[in-house]
Protein backbone atom coordinates (compact mmCIF):
# COMPACT_ATOMS: atom_id res chain seq x y z
CA UNK A 1 0.00 0.00 0.00
CA UNK A 2 0.96 3.51 -0.76
CA UNK A 3 0.21 6.30 1.63
CA UNK A 4 -1.09 9.67 -0.21
CA UNK A 5 0.03 12.45 1.95
CA UNK A 6 -3.07 14.62 2.71
CA UNK A 7 -1.37 17.38 0.65
CA UNK A 8 -1.84 15.21 -2.62
CA UNK A 9 -5.71 14.42 -1.62
CA UNK A 10 -7.64 16.82 -3.64
CA UNK A 11 -10.20 18.80 -0.97
CA UNK A 12 -13.88 17.25 -0.18
CA UNK A 13 -15.07 20.52 -1.20
CA UNK A 14 -12.90 22.36 -3.13
CA UNK A 15 -13.26 26.03 -3.86
CA UNK A 16 -12.46 25.91 -7.39
CA UNK A 17 -15.62 23.81 -8.04
CA UNK A 18 -13.43 20.51 -8.99
CA UNK A 19 -14.36 17.98 -7.08
CA UNK A 20 -12.19 14.64 -6.74
CA UNK A 21 -13.31 11.16 -7.89
CA UNK A 22 -15.38 8.43 -6.09
CA UNK A 23 -13.45 7.56 -2.89
CA UNK A 24 -14.22 3.63 -2.03
CA UNK A 25 -12.29 3.34 1.22
CA UNK A 26 -11.75 -0.01 3.23
CA UNK A 27 -11.75 0.69 7.47
CA UNK A 28 -10.42 -2.35 8.80
CA UNK A 29 -11.09 -2.14 12.77
CA UNK A 30 -10.88 -3.96 15.58
CA UNK A 31 -13.14 -3.44 18.93
CA UNK A 32 -15.96 -0.78 19.04
CA UNK A 33 -13.42 1.92 20.12
CA UNK A 34 -11.70 1.56 17.07
CA UNK A 35 -14.71 1.54 14.69
CA UNK A 36 -16.12 4.91 16.24
CA UNK A 37 -12.93 6.83 15.74
CA UNK A 38 -12.78 5.78 12.09
CA UNK A 39 -16.33 6.08 11.24
CA UNK A 40 -17.01 9.17 13.56
CA UNK A 41 -13.50 10.72 11.87
CA UNK A 42 -15.07 10.27 8.45
CA UNK A 43 -18.47 11.81 9.24
CA UNK A 44 -17.08 14.82 11.14
CA UNK A 45 -15.08 15.68 7.63
CA UNK A 46 -18.26 15.15 6.23
CA UNK A 47 -20.13 17.60 8.09
CA UNK A 48 -17.21 20.25 8.41
CA UNK A 49 -17.43 19.95 4.25
CA UNK A 50 -21.26 20.72 4.39
CA UNK A 51 -21.76 17.51 3.06
CA UNK A 52 -24.65 14.40 3.96
CA UNK A 53 -24.17 11.19 5.14
CA UNK A 54 -25.59 7.74 5.10
CA UNK A 55 -25.25 5.38 7.36
CA UNK A 56 -26.04 1.42 6.31
CA UNK A 57 -23.96 -0.60 9.16
CA UNK A 58 -25.47 -3.30 11.60
CA UNK A 59 -27.88 -2.77 14.09
CA UNK A 60 -26.00 -2.74 17.21
CA UNK A 61 -22.94 -0.17 14.79
CA UNK A 62 -25.88 1.96 13.93
CA UNK A 63 -26.81 2.10 18.26
CA UNK A 64 -23.19 3.06 18.52
CA UNK A 65 -22.84 6.18 16.27
CA UNK A 66 -26.42 7.22 16.88
CA UNK A 67 -25.11 7.82 21.03
CA UNK A 68 -22.50 9.50 19.48
CA UNK A 69 -24.26 11.77 16.74
CA UNK A 70 -27.17 12.47 18.65
CA UNK A 71 -29.55 13.86 16.33
CA UNK A 72 -27.96 15.25 13.70
CA UNK A 73 -29.97 16.07 10.42
CA UNK A 74 -27.07 15.68 7.81
CA UNK A 75 -26.70 11.76 9.15
CA UNK A 76 -28.78 9.36 7.84
CA UNK A 77 -29.09 5.84 9.20
CA UNK A 78 -30.48 2.96 6.50
CA UNK A 79 -31.05 -0.36 7.09
CA UNK A 80 -29.77 -2.74 3.91
CA UNK A 81 -31.54 -5.82 6.05
CA UNK A 82 -35.00 -4.34 4.21
CA UNK A 83 -33.25 -5.29 1.04
CA UNK A 84 -33.25 -8.78 1.48
CA UNK A 85 -30.45 -10.85 1.13
CA UNK A 86 -28.90 -10.21 -2.15
CA UNK A 87 -26.20 -8.02 -2.92
CA UNK A 88 -27.37 -7.93 -6.11
CA UNK A 89 -29.80 -5.20 -4.98
CA UNK A 90 -27.16 -2.61 -2.79
CA UNK A 91 -25.71 -0.48 -5.94
CA UNK A 92 -29.43 0.53 -7.00
CA UNK A 93 -29.95 1.19 -3.21
CA UNK A 94 -26.97 3.03 -2.39
CA UNK A 95 -27.67 5.08 -6.07
CA UNK A 96 -31.13 5.91 -4.41
CA UNK A 97 -30.24 6.54 -1.20
CA UNK A 98 -27.16 8.80 -2.41
CA UNK A 99 -29.73 10.55 -4.87
CA UNK A 100 -31.97 11.56 -1.89
CA UNK A 101 -29.45 13.03 0.18
CA UNK A 102 -27.99 14.63 -2.60
CA UNK A 103 -30.59 16.97 -3.40
CA UNK A 104 -29.19 20.18 -4.67
CA UNK A 105 -25.99 18.44 -5.82
CA UNK A 106 -24.97 18.44 -1.98
CA UNK A 107 -21.84 15.79 -1.78
CA UNK A 108 -22.58 12.60 -0.24
CA UNK A 109 -20.90 10.13 2.00
CA UNK A 110 -21.85 6.94 2.38
CA UNK A 111 -20.60 4.38 5.16
CA UNK A 112 -21.55 0.83 4.34
CA UNK A 113 -20.17 -2.49 6.79
CA UNK A 114 -21.81 -5.83 5.85
CA UNK A 115 -22.40 -8.10 7.78
CA UNK A 116 -19.74 -10.70 6.71
CA UNK A 117 -19.89 -13.65 9.28
CA UNK A 118 -23.73 -13.59 8.22
CA UNK A 119 -22.99 -14.30 4.42
CA UNK A 120 -24.88 -17.75 3.83
CA UNK A 121 -22.91 -19.72 1.53
CA UNK A 122 -19.32 -19.63 -0.57
CA UNK A 123 -21.54 -18.50 -3.69
CA UNK A 124 -22.72 -15.43 -1.21
CA UNK A 125 -19.47 -14.19 -0.13
CA UNK A 126 -18.31 -13.89 -3.62
CA UNK A 127 -21.33 -11.56 -4.36
CA UNK A 128 -20.55 -9.29 -1.39
CA UNK A 129 -17.45 -9.01 -2.31
CA UNK A 130 -18.34 -8.25 -6.02
CA UNK A 131 -20.61 -5.98 -5.18
CA UNK A 132 -17.73 -3.79 -3.88
CA UNK A 133 -15.73 -4.05 -7.07
CA UNK A 134 -18.47 -2.46 -8.92
CA UNK A 135 -19.12 0.09 -6.46
CA UNK A 136 -16.16 1.69 -7.76
CA UNK A 137 -17.96 1.50 -11.26
CA UNK A 138 -21.12 2.29 -10.22
CA UNK A 139 -20.32 5.34 -8.75
CA UNK A 140 -16.81 6.19 -11.06
CA UNK A 141 -18.33 8.82 -12.68
CA UNK A 142 -20.31 10.51 -9.53
CA UNK A 143 -17.76 12.96 -8.45
CA UNK A 144 -20.07 13.85 -5.76
CA UNK A 145 -20.19 10.54 -3.37
CA UNK A 146 -17.52 8.66 -1.86
CA UNK A 147 -18.12 5.59 0.53
CA UNK A 148 -16.15 4.09 3.58
CA UNK A 149 -16.54 0.61 4.75
CA UNK A 150 -15.60 -0.58 7.64
CA UNK A 151 -14.78 -4.14 8.45
CA UNK A 152 -14.47 -5.89 11.31
CA UNK A 153 -11.15 -7.34 11.74
CA UNK A 154 -11.32 -9.45 14.93
CA UNK A 155 -10.99 -13.03 13.03
CA UNK A 156 -7.56 -11.99 11.84
CA UNK A 157 -8.74 -13.58 8.84
CA UNK A 158 -5.87 -12.40 6.29
CA UNK A 159 -7.22 -14.41 3.25
CA UNK A 160 -10.85 -12.20 4.12
CA UNK A 161 -8.99 -9.03 4.08
CA UNK A 162 -7.10 -9.37 1.23
CA UNK A 163 -9.74 -10.69 -0.57
CA UNK A 164 -12.11 -7.71 0.24
CA UNK A 165 -9.40 -5.24 0.13
CA UNK A 166 -8.59 -6.19 -3.44
CA UNK A 167 -11.96 -4.52 -4.36
CA UNK A 168 -11.24 -1.27 -2.34
CA UNK A 169 -8.92 1.80 -4.14
CA UNK A 170 -8.41 3.02 -0.98
CA UNK A 171 -7.38 1.66 2.64
CA UNK A 172 -8.00 4.02 5.79
CA UNK A 173 -5.27 3.84 8.59
CA UNK A 174 -5.32 6.58 11.33
CA UNK A 175 -7.33 9.13 10.06
CA UNK A 176 -6.32 9.16 6.54
CA UNK A 177 -6.73 7.11 3.51
CA UNK A 178 -4.01 5.30 1.93
CA UNK A 179 -3.62 3.93 -2.16
CA UNK A 180 -4.01 0.11 -2.34
CA UNK A 181 -1.95 -1.16 -4.39
CA UNK A 182 -3.83 -4.84 -4.23
CA UNK A 183 -6.32 -3.17 -5.54
CA UNK A 184 -8.12 -4.91 -9.22
CA UNK A 185 -7.53 -2.60 -11.59
CA UNK A 186 -7.92 -5.05 -13.88
CA UNK A 187 -10.98 -4.17 -17.01
CA UNK A 188 -12.18 -7.71 -15.68
CA UNK A 189 -13.29 -9.14 -12.34
CA UNK A 190 -11.75 -12.37 -11.26
CA UNK A 191 -14.67 -14.45 -10.39
CA UNK A 192 -14.54 -17.63 -8.61
CA UNK A 193 -14.80 -20.55 -10.59
CA UNK A 194 -18.63 -21.50 -10.55
CA UNK A 195 -19.00 -25.10 -8.85
CA UNK A 196 -20.78 -27.70 -10.79
CA UNK A 197 -24.20 -28.77 -10.65
CA UNK A 198 -25.01 -30.76 -7.65
CA UNK A 199 -26.47 -34.58 -8.76
CA UNK A 200 -28.90 -34.96 -9.60
CA UNK A 201 -30.18 -31.86 -11.40
CA UNK A 202 -32.69 -31.13 -14.17
CA UNK A 203 -31.72 -30.23 -17.66
CA UNK A 204 -33.32 -28.84 -20.49
CA UNK A 205 -32.81 -26.99 -23.55
CA UNK A 206 -35.03 -24.45 -24.96
CA UNK A 207 -35.38 -21.77 -27.95
CA UNK A 208 -37.88 -19.87 -29.15
CA UNK A 209 -41.28 -20.43 -28.41
CA UNK A 210 -40.52 -22.68 -24.97
CA UNK A 211 -41.24 -19.78 -22.44
CA UNK A 212 -44.08 -22.10 -21.19
CA UNK A 213 -41.69 -25.24 -20.90
CA UNK A 214 -38.89 -23.32 -19.15
CA UNK A 215 -41.47 -21.74 -16.43
CA UNK A 216 -43.56 -25.78 -16.31
CA UNK A 217 -40.08 -27.18 -15.95
CA UNK A 218 -38.90 -24.55 -12.92
CA UNK A 219 -42.37 -24.86 -11.43
CA UNK A 220 -42.14 -28.63 -11.03
CA UNK A 221 -38.32 -29.23 -10.06
CA UNK A 222 -39.28 -26.17 -7.35
CA UNK A 223 -42.01 -27.27 -6.30
CA UNK A 224 -40.05 -30.34 -5.08
CA UNK A 225 -37.81 -28.91 -3.53
CA UNK A 226 -40.21 -27.34 -1.02
CA UNK A 227 -40.09 -23.93 -2.54
CA UNK A 228 -42.94 -21.97 -1.49
CA UNK A 229 -45.70 -20.76 -4.00
CA UNK A 230 -44.73 -16.90 -3.47
CA UNK A 231 -41.20 -17.96 -4.12
CA UNK A 232 -42.44 -19.35 -7.60
CA UNK A 233 -44.04 -16.88 -8.30
CA UNK A 234 -41.42 -14.60 -8.20
CA UNK A 235 -38.72 -17.10 -9.46
CA UNK A 236 -41.23 -17.22 -12.74
CA UNK A 237 -40.64 -14.25 -13.90
CA UNK A 238 -36.71 -14.17 -13.18
CA UNK A 239 -36.42 -17.41 -15.81
CA UNK A 240 -39.02 -15.70 -17.87
CA UNK A 241 -36.79 -13.06 -17.80
CA UNK A 242 -33.19 -14.67 -18.51
CA UNK A 243 -34.54 -17.15 -20.83
CA UNK A 244 -35.88 -13.93 -22.77
CA UNK A 245 -32.50 -12.55 -22.60
CA UNK A 246 -30.79 -16.06 -23.66
CA UNK A 247 -33.64 -16.36 -27.22
CA UNK A 248 -33.17 -12.90 -27.96
CA UNK A 249 -29.22 -11.76 -27.20
CA UNK A 250 -27.60 -15.39 -26.30
CA UNK A 251 -27.42 -16.93 -29.77
CA UNK A 252 -31.52 -18.02 -30.02
CA UNK A 253 -31.00 -20.76 -27.31
CA UNK A 254 -30.16 -21.68 -23.83
CA UNK A 255 -29.76 -24.67 -21.74
CA UNK A 256 -31.89 -24.55 -18.05
CA UNK A 257 -30.51 -26.93 -15.47
CA UNK A 258 -32.32 -27.04 -11.86
CA UNK A 259 -30.75 -28.61 -8.50
CA UNK A 260 -30.91 -28.17 -5.28
CA UNK A 261 -27.84 -27.46 -2.99
CA UNK A 262 -28.36 -27.35 0.84
CA UNK A 263 -30.96 -25.07 1.34
CA UNK A 264 -30.99 -23.04 -1.83
CA UNK A 265 -32.80 -24.52 -5.12
CA UNK A 266 -30.89 -23.28 -8.08
CA UNK A 267 -31.99 -22.57 -11.67
CA UNK A 268 -28.78 -22.16 -14.14
CA UNK A 269 -29.25 -20.53 -17.46
CA UNK A 270 -26.08 -20.93 -20.04
CA UNK A 271 -26.26 -19.49 -23.63
CA UNK A 272 -23.77 -18.22 -26.33
CA UNK A 273 -24.27 -14.80 -25.41
CA UNK A 274 -22.11 -11.75 -23.96
CA UNK A 275 -23.19 -8.76 -21.44
CA UNK A 276 -20.47 -6.48 -21.78
CA UNK A 277 -22.30 -4.33 -18.95
CA UNK A 278 -21.21 -5.27 -15.84
CA UNK A 279 -23.48 -2.82 -14.19
CA UNK A 280 -26.64 -4.56 -16.25
CA UNK A 281 -29.69 -5.24 -13.87
CA UNK A 282 -27.48 -3.65 -11.14
CA UNK A 283 -29.57 -0.16 -11.43
CA UNK A 284 -33.08 0.65 -11.26
CA UNK A 285 -34.67 1.15 -14.66
CA UNK A 286 -36.53 4.26 -15.73
CA UNK A 287 -39.75 4.87 -16.86
CA UNK A 288 -38.85 5.67 -20.04
CA UNK A 289 -36.05 3.03 -20.38
CA UNK A 290 -37.46 0.30 -23.22
CA UNK A 291 -35.12 -2.68 -22.37
CA UNK A 292 -32.94 -3.58 -19.53
CA UNK A 293 -35.79 -4.57 -16.72
CA UNK A 294 -34.98 -8.59 -17.51
CA UNK A 295 -31.73 -8.77 -15.37
CA UNK A 296 -33.14 -5.75 -12.60
CA UNK A 297 -36.31 -8.02 -12.13
CA UNK A 298 -34.09 -11.25 -11.48
CA UNK A 299 -31.86 -9.16 -9.03
CA UNK A 300 -35.17 -8.27 -7.06
CA UNK A 301 -36.84 -11.01 -6.94
CA UNK A 302 -33.91 -14.15 -6.49
CA UNK A 303 -32.29 -14.60 -3.33
CA UNK A 304 -29.04 -14.57 -5.36
CA UNK A 305 -28.26 -13.72 -8.72
CA UNK A 306 -24.63 -15.23 -10.16
CA UNK A 307 -23.62 -13.87 -13.87
CA UNK A 308 -20.76 -15.06 -15.68
CA UNK A 309 -20.37 -13.63 -19.28
CA UNK A 310 -17.09 -13.61 -21.28
CA UNK A 311 -17.04 -13.01 -25.09
CA UNK A 312 -15.12 -17.18 -25.22
CA UNK A 313 -17.44 -18.60 -23.14
CA UNK A 314 -21.04 -17.06 -23.25
CA UNK A 315 -22.87 -16.41 -20.26
CA UNK A 316 -23.96 -18.35 -17.59
CA UNK A 317 -26.58 -16.73 -14.91
CA UNK A 318 -27.35 -18.61 -11.66
CA UNK A 319 -30.91 -17.78 -9.95
CA UNK A 320 -30.71 -18.85 -6.30
CA UNK A 321 -33.90 -19.23 -3.76
CA UNK A 322 -33.66 -19.64 -0.16
CA UNK A 323 -35.65 -23.00 0.52
CA UNK A 324 -37.45 -22.69 3.95
CA UNK A 325 -36.72 -25.09 6.91
CA UNK B 1 -68.72 -14.13 -14.66
CA UNK B 2 -66.92 -14.97 -17.78
CA UNK B 3 -63.78 -17.05 -18.09
CA UNK B 4 -61.24 -17.95 -20.70
CA UNK B 5 -61.70 -22.09 -21.49
CA UNK B 6 -60.95 -24.64 -24.09
CA UNK B 7 -64.23 -26.49 -25.09
CA UNK B 8 -63.65 -30.65 -26.31
CA UNK B 9 -66.48 -30.36 -28.50
CA UNK B 10 -69.46 -27.32 -29.88
CA UNK B 11 -71.12 -29.55 -27.43
CA UNK B 12 -69.56 -27.70 -24.68
CA UNK B 13 -70.70 -24.06 -25.71
CA UNK B 14 -72.46 -21.49 -23.07
CA UNK B 15 -74.43 -18.51 -23.11
CA UNK B 16 -71.96 -15.49 -23.64
CA UNK B 17 -69.04 -17.50 -24.99
CA UNK B 18 -66.63 -16.04 -27.98
CA UNK B 19 -65.18 -19.13 -29.67
CA UNK B 20 -62.34 -19.30 -31.96
CA UNK B 21 -62.09 -22.21 -33.84
CA UNK B 22 -59.86 -24.04 -36.80
CA UNK B 23 -61.59 -25.98 -39.03
CA UNK B 24 -58.46 -27.75 -40.72
CA UNK B 25 -56.63 -27.97 -37.50
CA UNK B 26 -56.43 -31.94 -36.89
CA UNK B 27 -58.79 -31.60 -33.98
CA UNK B 28 -61.58 -30.29 -36.01
CA UNK B 29 -64.26 -32.63 -36.82
CA UNK B 30 -66.12 -31.48 -39.89
CA UNK B 31 -70.03 -32.66 -38.04
CA UNK B 32 -68.96 -30.05 -35.49
CA UNK B 33 -70.24 -27.42 -37.10
CA UNK B 34 -73.64 -29.26 -38.01
CA UNK B 35 -73.88 -30.33 -34.09
CA UNK B 36 -73.51 -26.39 -33.75
CA UNK B 37 -76.02 -25.53 -35.69
CA UNK B 38 -78.76 -28.74 -34.78
CA UNK B 39 -78.17 -27.74 -30.89
CA UNK B 40 -79.28 -24.19 -31.78
CA UNK B 41 -82.46 -25.55 -32.89
CA UNK B 42 -82.92 -27.65 -29.52
CA UNK B 43 -81.82 -25.28 -27.79
CA UNK B 44 -84.28 -22.58 -29.13
CA UNK B 45 -81.11 -20.25 -30.22
CA UNK B 46 -81.62 -18.82 -33.85
CA UNK B 47 -78.88 -19.26 -36.24
CA UNK B 48 -76.74 -16.06 -37.65
CA UNK B 49 -74.62 -17.44 -40.55
CA UNK B 50 -72.41 -14.31 -41.56
CA UNK B 51 -71.57 -15.14 -45.05
CA UNK B 52 -72.93 -17.13 -47.97
CA UNK B 53 -73.44 -20.84 -45.96
CA UNK B 54 -71.74 -22.69 -48.03
CA UNK B 55 -68.85 -20.81 -48.00
CA UNK B 56 -68.95 -20.83 -43.99
CA UNK B 57 -66.86 -24.25 -42.91
CA UNK B 58 -68.16 -26.25 -45.28
CA UNK B 59 -71.70 -25.94 -43.90
CA UNK B 60 -74.37 -27.10 -46.26
CA UNK B 61 -77.07 -24.77 -46.91
CA UNK B 62 -79.43 -27.79 -46.47
CA UNK B 63 -78.24 -28.13 -42.78
CA UNK B 64 -79.24 -24.37 -41.94
CA UNK B 65 -82.67 -24.25 -40.43
CA UNK B 66 -84.71 -22.62 -42.07
CA UNK B 67 -85.67 -19.90 -39.57
CA UNK B 68 -82.09 -19.01 -39.78
CA UNK B 69 -80.71 -15.70 -41.24
CA UNK B 70 -77.87 -15.50 -43.13
CA UNK B 71 -75.76 -12.24 -43.72
CA UNK B 72 -73.85 -12.52 -46.69
CA UNK B 73 -74.34 -9.20 -48.19
CA UNK B 74 -70.97 -7.28 -49.33
CA UNK B 75 -71.65 -4.80 -46.51
CA UNK B 76 -71.20 -7.19 -44.09
CA UNK B 77 -67.58 -7.17 -44.46
CA UNK B 78 -67.32 -3.85 -42.62
CA UNK B 79 -67.18 -4.50 -39.27
CA UNK B 80 -69.43 -1.59 -37.98
CA UNK B 81 -71.92 -3.03 -40.84
CA UNK B 82 -71.66 -6.86 -39.67
CA UNK B 83 -72.24 -5.73 -35.99
CA UNK B 84 -75.29 -3.44 -36.56
CA UNK B 85 -76.84 -6.92 -38.24
CA UNK B 86 -75.43 -9.21 -35.86
CA UNK B 87 -76.77 -6.85 -32.98
CA UNK B 88 -80.47 -6.30 -34.90
CA UNK B 89 -81.08 -9.91 -35.25
CA UNK B 90 -80.40 -10.14 -31.59
CA UNK B 91 -83.01 -7.87 -31.03
CA UNK B 92 -85.15 -9.31 -33.60
CA UNK B 93 -84.34 -13.16 -32.25
CA UNK B 94 -84.96 -11.87 -28.86
CA UNK B 95 -88.86 -10.56 -29.59
CA UNK B 96 -89.60 -13.43 -31.64
CA UNK B 97 -89.00 -15.44 -28.40
CA UNK B 98 -85.66 -16.91 -29.02
CA UNK B 99 -83.32 -17.62 -26.28
CA UNK B 100 -80.18 -16.15 -28.28
CA UNK B 101 -78.91 -15.97 -31.05
CA UNK B 102 -75.82 -18.40 -32.25
CA UNK B 103 -73.44 -16.49 -34.87
CA UNK B 104 -71.30 -18.47 -37.13
CA UNK B 105 -68.40 -16.47 -39.30
CA UNK B 106 -65.63 -17.41 -40.95
CA UNK B 107 -62.84 -14.91 -40.97
CA UNK B 108 -61.08 -14.58 -44.60
CA UNK B 109 -57.73 -12.69 -44.89
CA UNK B 110 -58.93 -10.91 -48.33
CA UNK B 111 -61.96 -9.42 -45.47
CA UNK B 112 -59.74 -8.30 -43.20
CA UNK B 113 -57.84 -5.81 -44.93
CA UNK B 114 -57.08 -3.45 -41.97
CA UNK B 115 -54.16 -5.49 -40.62
CA UNK B 116 -53.93 -7.29 -37.32
CA UNK B 117 -54.60 -4.52 -35.19
CA UNK B 118 -57.96 -3.89 -36.98
CA UNK B 119 -58.78 -7.15 -36.63
CA UNK B 120 -58.34 -7.55 -33.13
CA UNK B 121 -60.39 -4.87 -32.86
CA UNK B 122 -63.34 -6.37 -34.72
CA UNK B 123 -62.48 -9.34 -32.34
CA UNK B 124 -63.16 -7.65 -29.22
CA UNK B 125 -66.18 -5.85 -30.49
CA UNK B 126 -67.41 -9.22 -31.09
CA UNK B 127 -66.62 -10.52 -27.45
CA UNK B 128 -68.12 -7.54 -26.25
CA UNK B 129 -71.48 -8.42 -28.29
CA UNK B 130 -70.75 -12.53 -27.00
CA UNK B 131 -71.02 -10.59 -23.33
CA UNK B 132 -73.32 -8.19 -23.28
CA UNK B 133 -76.18 -10.30 -25.49
CA UNK B 134 -75.43 -13.61 -24.26
CA UNK B 135 -75.06 -14.41 -27.72
CA UNK B 136 -72.61 -17.43 -28.88
CA UNK B 137 -70.07 -16.64 -31.28
CA UNK B 138 -68.25 -18.59 -33.52
CA UNK B 139 -65.26 -17.52 -35.39
CA UNK B 140 -63.71 -19.89 -37.92
CA UNK B 141 -60.00 -19.03 -39.03
CA UNK B 142 -58.48 -21.61 -41.20
CA UNK B 143 -55.31 -21.93 -40.51
CA UNK B 144 -54.30 -22.53 -43.88
CA UNK B 145 -55.15 -19.08 -44.62
CA UNK B 146 -53.35 -16.88 -42.16
CA UNK B 147 -49.73 -16.11 -40.96
CA UNK B 148 -48.90 -17.41 -37.82
CA UNK B 149 -48.47 -13.96 -35.52
CA UNK B 150 -51.92 -13.11 -37.03
CA UNK B 151 -53.44 -16.20 -36.10
CA UNK B 152 -51.68 -15.75 -32.48
CA UNK B 153 -53.29 -11.88 -32.51
CA UNK B 154 -56.92 -13.21 -33.04
CA UNK B 155 -56.21 -16.00 -30.60
CA UNK B 156 -55.69 -13.76 -27.66
CA UNK B 157 -58.95 -11.84 -28.03
CA UNK B 158 -61.17 -14.81 -27.70
CA UNK B 159 -61.80 -16.29 -23.88
CA UNK B 160 -63.20 -19.53 -25.92
CA UNK B 161 -61.71 -21.94 -28.48
CA UNK B 162 -61.91 -25.47 -29.76
CA UNK B 163 -60.04 -28.03 -28.98
CA UNK B 164 -57.01 -27.64 -26.62
CA UNK B 165 -55.66 -23.87 -25.65
CA UNK B 166 -52.98 -23.20 -27.72
CA UNK B 167 -50.03 -21.83 -25.80
CA UNK B 168 -49.02 -19.37 -27.69
CA UNK B 169 -50.34 -16.47 -26.76
CA UNK B 170 -50.30 -17.39 -23.53
CA UNK B 171 -52.94 -14.60 -22.62
CA UNK B 172 -56.92 -14.12 -23.60
CA UNK B 173 -57.94 -10.40 -23.35
CA UNK B 174 -62.32 -10.36 -22.81
CA UNK B 175 -64.70 -7.93 -22.27
CA UNK B 176 -65.99 -7.74 -18.62
CA UNK B 177 -68.33 -4.95 -18.94
CA UNK B 178 -68.64 -1.90 -20.33
CA UNK B 179 -64.43 -0.51 -21.49
CA UNK B 180 -63.31 -3.55 -18.96
CA UNK B 181 -61.23 -5.92 -20.14
CA UNK B 182 -59.93 -9.26 -18.46
CA UNK B 183 -56.50 -10.58 -18.85
CA UNK B 184 -56.21 -14.05 -18.69
CA UNK B 185 -53.09 -16.51 -18.52
CA UNK B 186 -49.22 -15.23 -18.96
CA UNK B 187 -47.94 -11.93 -20.57
CA UNK B 188 -44.32 -12.86 -21.34
CA UNK B 189 -42.23 -11.45 -24.09
CA UNK B 190 -43.60 -14.32 -26.33
CA UNK B 191 -47.18 -12.73 -26.07
CA UNK B 192 -45.88 -9.43 -25.76
CA UNK B 193 -46.73 -8.10 -29.17
CA UNK B 194 -50.23 -9.66 -29.09
CA UNK B 195 -50.84 -8.04 -26.00
CA UNK B 196 -49.64 -4.83 -27.22
CA UNK B 197 -51.79 -4.99 -30.34
CA UNK B 198 -55.04 -5.76 -28.55
CA UNK B 199 -54.60 -3.33 -25.79
CA UNK B 200 -54.30 -0.45 -28.79
CA UNK B 201 -57.14 -1.92 -30.33
CA UNK B 202 -59.06 -1.59 -26.73
CA UNK B 203 -57.83 2.01 -26.46
CA UNK B 204 -59.28 2.85 -29.54
CA UNK B 205 -62.83 2.27 -28.40
CA UNK B 206 -62.35 4.48 -25.02
CA UNK B 207 -59.91 7.09 -23.36
CA UNK B 208 -60.63 5.30 -20.61
CA UNK B 209 -59.83 1.42 -20.27
CA UNK B 210 -60.01 -0.96 -17.03
CA UNK B 211 -58.10 -4.58 -17.35
CA UNK B 212 -58.84 -6.76 -15.05
CA UNK B 213 -56.19 -8.84 -13.85
CA UNK B 214 -57.49 -11.29 -11.47
CA UNK B 215 -56.61 -14.24 -13.45
CA UNK B 216 -53.15 -13.12 -14.83
CA UNK B 217 -50.70 -15.77 -13.63
CA UNK B 218 -47.75 -13.17 -14.76
CA UNK B 219 -46.26 -10.09 -16.64
CA UNK B 220 -42.74 -10.05 -17.71
CA UNK B 221 -40.65 -6.92 -18.57
CA UNK B 222 -41.92 -6.98 -22.45
CA UNK B 223 -45.54 -7.27 -21.48
CA UNK B 224 -45.48 -4.30 -18.90
CA UNK B 225 -43.18 -2.35 -21.61
CA UNK B 226 -46.17 -3.34 -24.14
CA UNK B 227 -49.14 -1.93 -21.74
CA UNK B 228 -47.11 0.84 -21.50
CA UNK B 229 -46.31 1.54 -25.09
CA UNK B 230 -49.99 0.81 -25.83
CA UNK B 231 -51.54 3.62 -23.58
CA UNK B 232 -49.47 5.85 -24.77
CA UNK B 233 -50.06 4.89 -28.76
CA UNK B 234 -53.28 7.73 -28.67
CA UNK B 235 -52.82 10.74 -26.97
CA UNK B 236 -55.61 10.96 -23.69
CA UNK B 237 -55.93 7.52 -23.03
CA UNK B 238 -56.08 6.54 -19.32
CA UNK B 239 -55.88 2.52 -18.39
CA UNK B 240 -56.74 1.69 -15.15
CA UNK B 241 -55.21 -2.18 -13.97
CA UNK B 242 -57.12 -3.86 -11.16
CA UNK B 243 -56.77 -7.15 -9.36
CA UNK B 244 -53.49 -8.38 -10.01
CA UNK B 245 -51.86 -10.65 -7.89
CA UNK B 246 -48.81 -9.47 -5.55
CA UNK B 247 -45.98 -10.50 -7.61
CA UNK B 248 -47.41 -8.73 -10.57
CA UNK B 249 -48.38 -5.47 -8.41
CA UNK B 250 -44.49 -5.61 -6.92
CA UNK B 251 -43.25 -6.09 -10.41
CA UNK B 252 -44.56 -3.21 -11.91
CA UNK B 253 -43.14 -1.13 -9.20
CA UNK B 254 -40.08 -2.79 -9.32
CA UNK B 255 -39.52 -2.39 -13.52
CA UNK B 256 -40.38 1.59 -12.71
CA UNK B 257 -43.68 2.30 -13.49
CA UNK B 258 -45.23 3.06 -10.73
CA UNK B 259 -44.42 7.01 -10.87
CA UNK B 260 -46.71 9.41 -11.53
CA UNK B 261 -47.41 10.60 -14.92
CA UNK B 262 -48.20 7.54 -16.22
CA UNK B 263 -51.59 6.46 -18.83
CA UNK B 264 -51.11 3.38 -16.80
CA UNK B 265 -52.29 2.84 -13.52
CA UNK B 266 -51.94 -0.13 -11.38
CA UNK B 267 -54.55 -0.17 -8.23
CA UNK B 268 -54.06 -1.34 -5.03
Amino acid sequence: MTTVPPANIPPANPSDGARPPFRHELYPYRGDGQFLSGTLGYIHEALEGGEAVVVAVPSDKASLLRRELGDESAVTFVDTTTLGPNPGRLVGAWVAWMKERGEGDRPVRGIGETAWREARSAAHLSELRYHEWLLNRAFARSSAWSMLCPYDDADDDRSALESLSRCHPLIRQDGHFVRNEGYLTAEEYPFEVLNPPCDPFQELSFTHGDLAAVRAKVSRCASDAGVTEEQQRKLAVAVTEIATNSIRHGGGRGTLRTWTQDATFLCEFRDAGYIPDVMAGRTRPTVDQVGGRGLWLAQQLCDLVEIRSTRDQGTTIRLHVDVPH
Amino acid sequence: MRAARALATFDDVELGDHICWHPDSADASPAGVLAYVADGALYGDKIVVVGAAGAVSGLPRDAVPSASVILDSPRTADLDSFLAAVRREARTAAREGYRSVRVLTERAPAAASGGAEELVAQELKLDEFASESNAIVVCAFRPSQWDGPTLEHVTGVHPHEMGIRAERPAFRMYSAGADVWSVDGVIDSEGADAFNTAVRAAVRFSPKVNLRFDTLELIDAAGMHALVDAARHLPDRRIVVEGANDTVRLCWELAGYASAGLPVVMAA
